[in-house]
């Protein structure tokens, strides 16, 4: 009883050391999705129907007026933010013909609901596409006692796949 | 059989009163900060923010005596409670320290110790952008040369190109840098006042949670919960065996 006591409380204590901080720095990956080779990022502006759409998804105004993207051929890596309770989670997500290929939470600041860095977390994402409702094609199991933290990053993979339909849609997409 | 029942009993009711007593001022403390959380839109708590020092100092903020900031033009920005100002309106959360700010032909440059934010005039973010820290340090100071925006990090001095993408190391020795300077007191008494996000609701949810004192404060709670669990099963175990007997 008071070894399962202990373990009951070292699985706390290591549950609590994992919280916030910078998993993997933007540059890196952005290295890592192109192999080394990542192309020159271009912008888009929030402005007109795409400013209009954004905020529909986000549902507020975005909280800048660009973005950067970069694209090679079908594929396009985003870096965005959104804040989950009070701060903002920093997520890099690459869209490869117009699906989901990978989402990675690069920074959590918040003090609760890391949890979501987790990969069994982020996969639920992978090859999801953007509904023509504007939802996800997959559905995206919660974490509890992470509700607004789920919540921030599919609202941003619901962002990312729109933005990658504006910025391919003149490439004969 | 009666007299081992009546022991069980006695044994039962006398656990129940003690943990019952040790309790109470648990469960009152609990009732009370949950029915005021139940409340807290109506009566206005969750918009209504903390200016006690004591509190805000049990929060680790501090109000300090003054604020620095940085002056671009007829504007002030200055960093507090992890919030950027743009004179008295917040732009955006950071929890890294503000380096300092430059004007450049067609924007405004904000250096925090890890990004640079683009500005309009007006103060309204256009881009963050993150330096490649890994490779040049955390930012120290940001300044204009050229009409290029430089940076100084633990690496050395850089300067940006006009996309803000890339980075060459500057040689030259002096550099216009952003200088720190006292935010008038006009303005920091006011973003002092409005510029913490320490809300009676949130006092009122840690003090409910136990989570004022940190993890122990949880775990007290959580104990209090299972004592009160206790408290309901003993309570109908005691009401059934008086039950039977009479």
């Amino acid at each position: 009883m008071q070894k399962q006591f202990i373990v009951l409380i070292l699985l706390a204590v290591s549950s609590a050391s994992q919280a916030g901080g910078m998993y993997q720095h933007p540059d890196a990956f952005l290295t890592a999705a192109f192999d080394g080779k990542a192309p020159k990022p271009k912008f888009i502006w929030f402005t007109g129907d795409i400013g209009k759409s954004a905020t529909t998804i986000l549902n507020h105004k975005p909280a800048s007026l660009r973005t950067r993207y970069w694209l090679k051929e079908k594929r396009s890596v985003w870096v965005l933010e959104e804040v989950g309770k009070e701060k903002p989670i920093t997520i890099g997500i690459i869209i490869n013909d117009n699906r989901i290929e990978k989402i990675k939470v690069l920074i959590f600041r918040e003090s609760r609901g890391w949890e979501i860095k987790r990969n069994d977390f982020t996969k639920q994402f992978t090859n999801a596409e953007l509904s023509n409702d504007g939802k996800l094609t997959q559905n995206i199991d919660g974490i509890s006692g992470a509700t607004l933290s789920v919540k921030a990053v599919t609202r941003l993979s619901r962002l990312s796949l729109y933005l990658h339909s504006q910025v391919t849609k003149n490439n004969g997409r | 059989m009666a007299a081992k029942r009546r022991l069980s009993l006695r044994v039962l009711l006398s656990w129940h009163r003690y943990i019952g007593l040790g309790v109470a001022i648990i469960a009152i403390h609990l009732a009370i900060t949950g029915i005021l959380l139940n409340h807290t839109s109506d009566i206005g708590l969750s918009k209504t923010y903390i200016n006690n020092s004591t509190i805000l100092n049990w929060y680790g903020i501090q109000l300090p005596d003054q604020l620095s900031g940085f002056k671009i033009e007829d504007n002030w920005l200055s960093h507090w409670n992890d919030t950027i100002y743009f004179n008295d309106h917040i732009i955006a959360k950071s929890i890294y320290p503000l380096r300092g700010a430059v004007v450049t032909s067609n924007f405004y440059a904000l250096a925090t110790s890890e990004e640079i934010w683009l500005l309009t005039i007006d103060g309204e973010i256009i881009e963050k952008l993150n330096t490649p820290a890994e490779k040049l340090g955390d930012i120290m100071l940001i300044g204009i040369q050229d009409n290029s925006v430089v940076i100084n990090t633990e690496q050395g001095n850089f300067r940006a190109d006009k996309d803000l993408i890339a980075w060459q190391p500057v040689t030259k020795n002096k550099l216009n840098w952003s200088q720190q300077e006292l935010v008038p007191n006009e303005l920091s008494d006011l973003l002092f006042s409005h510029g913490h996000s320490i809300s009676w609701e949130r006092l009122l949810l840690d003090l409910h949670s136990g989570r004022i004192v940190s993890t122990a404060g949880t775990l007290f709670v959580d104990l209090a919960g299972v004592a009160l669990l206790f408290l309901a099963i003993t309570g109908f175990t005691i009401w059934t065996k008086r039950r039977r007997r009479t």
